[in-house]
């Protein structure tokens, strides 16, 4: 004798398949995103490199990159590769130590109370748009860079990494005291055990027990400075020259992208399409960091349980 | 539960205990110890032998790892511990605030229960500890590093590869290590805490033959859950239930003739 | 065995002093501290700055006003819609694309070199800049690849009714709407003379080309003196001549208010709310998906570490049970890591309300008088409006700015409190 009648299994197969194959095709729309972003960029460089203006070792030996005025126009990447170093070397030099120290001392200083404090404001603080940093870049703290030195102009280089700088160190900060919790309470016993003061268990066995993980978060956080958009755009100007100084207005990759589609080159000229082999270009770079960083991760991470 | 009086070491028990400490490392007089507001150790009152090797036992909870982080002041690193009482290692009191703890544990080396070298090299884990205390030229690091790894029993496993990362070791050479670590900084007190309950049968052996051979240099204080081996390696044990020391003496006594009911329980396994 | 003691070389070395010991300790711990006390300080800095210049611009009618070219009499209801309507595209897409995803890779997928592929891909998607996004999207979303025509003369369109548009001398804009033709474009009329009473429109004989009917509806556009608009509908008489127009205007209202004497008209389109044109163009539709490519890696990811926070033991059992696979994920995992996935959702949202790079290249900066419609209304979004304003020179423009800025931190906030809610409610409710 049995109750209820039984749910017919055709039905129950049928189902489970269909449910198996859309949760599939939503998998694979990611692996058709990146074809997408390949295919497209590759195919619009390549109608770039077709255009007569054009020649790939102009693109990629040239240092004069100048598209928009003048009568021969001129399509060398270094400039604003540069303009993009600059930023990021910048940002890189304040986050980066700043992050780690505060990394530290969240995770090996801090009483528990603070810790439960700063970490979720560092988050919700690595959550706050890009463009309002390029707006305190541009109110706040180049005003000030040019009352310390006056040839700090309306825009410049150094405004617009440290904005960057302050956009990514939550995001340092936050992932390398990750990195460094997880190093495995036994070690610092470890350490302490042996007579080491918090300066030696810190410096001397956490920070290079996670230094993976901490590599990681930088080169993360330095592929976020590399496209990010928004402050540069605001604050670092538009003149792509090749230069060191931290006061000289510069021209990023992504910056020159904002300016030809916000409407000052004509559709499908030679301008236009430039931007697609520019994005081709930012693209490789922040792959190149991502892939790195994984592979930090990956071979570096030592093994705990 | 509440312990009677006679619990406690008696003066008979002590002069048994006196007879085979000439001179102790460490002595222990009323050591009251929290966490929080769990009262971890009561009324602790013994003396720990020099160059012998001494047995904590008991179950789990008892105090006895606790007792064992507090020889180092390890517990500073837990916010909530805390500890009343008098706790001297050759004449120093440990506990004072005055107490340097960085000197304290170049004196009191500890292994621990899992091994964890520091994810560096073989070299690098032995050198740690001299380093951070004394500046060596490089052909004295060498040397020492080798004798420590000798002292260890694993110069001859390790010798060809000693730029080789510290977790490529097995886990018997691991702790095998950590001992070499620890004597490197060239400590009078080895404490060890349950050092075989992660490894296997034969890596146990090794240690233990280990134990033996260092005892003619150290004073060594073990915690161990495997009556056994409290047993084999030790020459003086101590039985500790619920925070409270519950007897000390020669191992053999101990193993063969407690004075306490709950002892003679514990050791032939009818509770614990 | 005996070895020589190991003192004997531990002693040959130097002994550091502990006063340096102990100072390098407590340099390092004032340099940390400096460290984190410093990178709080800026961010406070920025707030406080941001805080002080926008306060006094912020009011009810800020919210409320459409973007104008006096500071004064600017607002940010426009952007407010357009970030709106671009949100919940995105999220009606991002989601379910995202945490199914998320489903099949950490339920379903075999663990091979496929899956390896796939989960490796979605980080490197993550790391991608969002500009990159706005590029796919502008060219994927907003042109088609070129395969519909441009977005000015889209070659599909759905949903959308035509009217021929005329002017009148002193300036109003009649629409007359056209029946049976799918495209909008230029029509060459002449002698057309219509005069508009008590939204009656009398048009003069001959009716213009393009099938004008005797009692049509017609869209009148007027312009108030204050250049306030408005469309009202008409119906359409046709009369004799244009005189006997006019004069049958005059006769049978008040007022004349027009006297239309256009010789060219053009067709224009009016979408419903249902319209659709390919390509997107700039419109809400394009803009919302193009977000959808920049969140969905990371709806991805959040939702694949809070279904891989699921014990295994739960799995078992319902399968333990005789439950298929999907059975198991809808009874059991998906209810145990739903407060996991919609952190991670929210969190994922407020990054999109974030963005401006990839809108900036999808349309450049609008300034939208309008609420949007349909999927295929022009927008504008917060972020994009913070950019505009932010990039001008004068200050009362920065005060906007900033006023607007407070207005989307006060957003990311109250997305943030959800997030932690949802977390702390849902966790209470599973325990």
């Amino acid at each position: 004798m049995s109750f209820g009648r039984a749910r017919s299994r055709r039905w129950r197969d049928w189902s489970e398949r269909g449910i198996r194959w859309s949760l599939f095709c939503a998998s694979f729309f990611s692996v058709f995103v990146t074809f997408a972003i390949l295919v497209i960029l590759a195919k619009e460089s390549f109608l770039f490199f077709g255009f007569e203006e054009v020649s790939i070792g102009e693109f990629f030996g040239s240092t004069e990159w100048n598209p928009l005025l003048g009568g021969e126009k001129h399509f060398g990447i270094w400039p604003l590769v540069c303009g993009t170093m600059l930023v990021t070397v910048i940002a890189a030099c304040f986050a980066l130590p700043i992050g780690l120290t505060a990394a530290v001392y969240l995770s090996e200083y801090a009483r528990p109370t603070t810790r439960a404090i700063l970490k979720p404001a560092l988050e919700v603080l690595a959550g706050i748009p890009t463009v309002v940093y390029g707006f305190f870049a541009l109110t706040a703290i180049t005003p000030i860079l040019h009352s310390i030195a006056p040839r700090f102009g309306n825009y410049n280089a150094m405004s617009a990494g440290l904005a960057i700088g302050i956009m990514i160190l939550p995001i340092v900060c936050s992932l390398s005291e990750d990195a460094l919790r997880s190093v495995p309470r036994s070690l610092r016993d470890g350490a302490y055990a042996l007579g080491g003061t918090k300066f030696d268990v810190s410096v001397k066995v956490v920070v290079p027990a996670a230094l993976s993980g901490i590599v990681a978060s930088f080169l993360l956080a330095m592929s976020r400075a590399i496209g990010e958009t928004m402050v540069v755009a605001l604050a670092a100007g538009g003149i792509a020259q090749m230069t060191a100084e931290p006061w000289a207005e510069v021209q990023t990759m992504t910056a020159y992208m904002v300016q030809i589609f916000l409407g000052d080159a004509p559709a499908n000229g030679v301008e236009y399409a430039s931007s697609y082999a520019v994005a081709a270009v930012l693209f490789t770079i922040t792959l190149s960091f991502t892939l790195v960083g994984r592979y930090i991760l990956k071979r570096f991470r030592e093994e705990y349980e | 539960m509440t312990l009677p009086s006679s619990f406690f070491p008696t003066p008979a028990h002590d002069a048994r205990v006196h007879a085979v400490e000439a001179a102790p490392a460490v002595v222990v007089r009323n050591l009251n110890a929290w966490y929080g507001s769990f009262h971890a150790l009561t009324d602790l009152t013994l003396n720990i032998a020099a160059q012998r090797v001494t047995a904590f036992i008991g179950p789990s909870g008892c105090g006895k790892s606790t007792f064992l982080r507090w020889i180092n002041r390890m517990n500073d690193t837990i916010p909530t511990a805390r500890a009343e009482g008098s706790l001297c290692l050759h004449g120093d009191e440990v506990l004072a605030r005055s107490m340097d703890v960085v000197e304290l544990r170049r004196r009191v080396g500890m292994v621990f229960q899992k091994p964890n070298p520091f994810p560096k090299s073989i070299y690098d884990n032995v050198a740690f500890g001299p380093r951070l205390h004394r500046v060596y030229s490089k052909g004295d690091l060498d040397l020492l590093v080798e004798q420590s790894l000798r002292q260890a029993a694993l110069w001859n496993e390790v010798k060809d590869r000693l730029r080789a990362s510290a977790l490529s070791l097995s886990g018997g050479q691991q702790q095998r290590l950590c001992i070499a670590r620890a004597i490197a900084a060239g400590p009078e007190l080895l404490l060890m805490d349950e050092p075989c309950s992660a490894l296997d049968p034969k890596s146990t052996l090794a240690i233990e033959e280990l134990i033996e051979q260092l005892a003619e240099r150290y004073t060594i204080v073990i915690v161990t859950h495997n009556m056994q081996q409290a047993a084999r390696v030790s020459d003086t044990t101590a039985f500790f239930f619920e925070g409270r020391l519950i007897e000390w003496g020669e191992t053999e006594a101990i193993f063969t003739k407690p004075t306490n009911r709950q002892t003679e329980d514990y050791v032939t396994g009818r509770f614990g | 065995m005996s070895t020589p003691s190991l003192n004997e070389f531990v002693a040959r070395g130097r002994l550091r002093g502990s006063a340096a010991r102990v100072l390098s300790n407590r340099v390092f711990l004032w340099f940390c501290l400096a460290g984190t006390t410093l990178a709080v300080l800026v961010l406070f800095a920025l707030l406080f700055s941001i805080f002080l210049d926008g306060w006094s611009a912020l009011s009810w009618d800020f919210l409320t006003q459409f973007a104008s070219r006096k500071p004064a009499a600017s607002g940010i209801r426009g952007p407010l819609w357009g970030s709106v309507w671009v949100c919940a595209i995105c999220a009606l897409t991002a989601l379910p694309l995202g945490i199914g995803t998320a489903i099949y890779l950490e339920e379903f997928a075999p663990k091979n070199r496929v899956t390896g592929f796939i989960n490796l891909n979605i980080m490197n998607l993550a790391g991608v800049p969002s500009i990159v996004y706005g590029i796919i999207g502008l060219t994927a979303f907003a042109r088609m690849f070129g395969g519909f025509g441009t977005a000015a003369d889209p070659t599909v369109l759905l949903g959308y009714t035509y009217y021929n548009e005329y002017e009148s001398v002193d300036g109003d804009i009649v629409r007359v709407r056209v029946e049976g033709i799918d495209r909008a474009g230029v029509v060459e009329t002449t002698g057309v003379q219509a005069c508009l009473a008590r939204w009656n429109l009398w048009i003069a004989h001959p009716a213009p080309a393009g099938a004008l009917q005797d009692g049509a509806q017609v869209e009148v556009l007027t312009v108030t003196d204050d250049g306030e608009e408005s469309w009202r509908s008409a119906t359409a008489h046709i009369q004799g001549d244009a005189e006997e127009t006019a004069r049958v205007g005059e006769t049978k209202s008040i007022s004349v208010s027009a006297l239309a004497a256009a010789t060219a008209t053009t067709q224009v389109r009016e979408g419903s709310w249902w319209s659709i044109s390919l390509p997107f163009g700039s419109s809400v539709l394009a803009g919302g998906l193009t977000l959808m490519l920049v969140i969905l890696p990371v709806v991805i990811i959040s939702s694949q570490e809070a279904l891989r926070a699921v014990p295994s033991s739960l799995r078992q059992g319902a399968l333990a049970l005789g439950s298929t696979r999907w059975q198991m994920v809808r009874e059991m995992t998906l209810p145990a890591a739903i407060p996991g996935i919609m952190t991670g959702a929210i969190l994922a949202m407020s990054r999109a309300i974030g963005e401006a790079a990839p809108l900036l290249v999808l349309g450049g900066f609008l300034l939208v008088f309008a609420t949007p419609e349909n999927l295929m209304s022009d927008f504008t979004v917060l972020p994009l409006q913070i950019y505009n304003w932010a990039g001008r020179p004068q200050a009362s423009f920065h005060e906007l700015a900033a006023a607007a800025i407070i207005v989307q931190l006060v957003v990311l906030l109250v997305f943030n409190g959800l997030a932690v809610l949802i977390r702390q409610k849902l966790q209470k409710n599973l325990q």
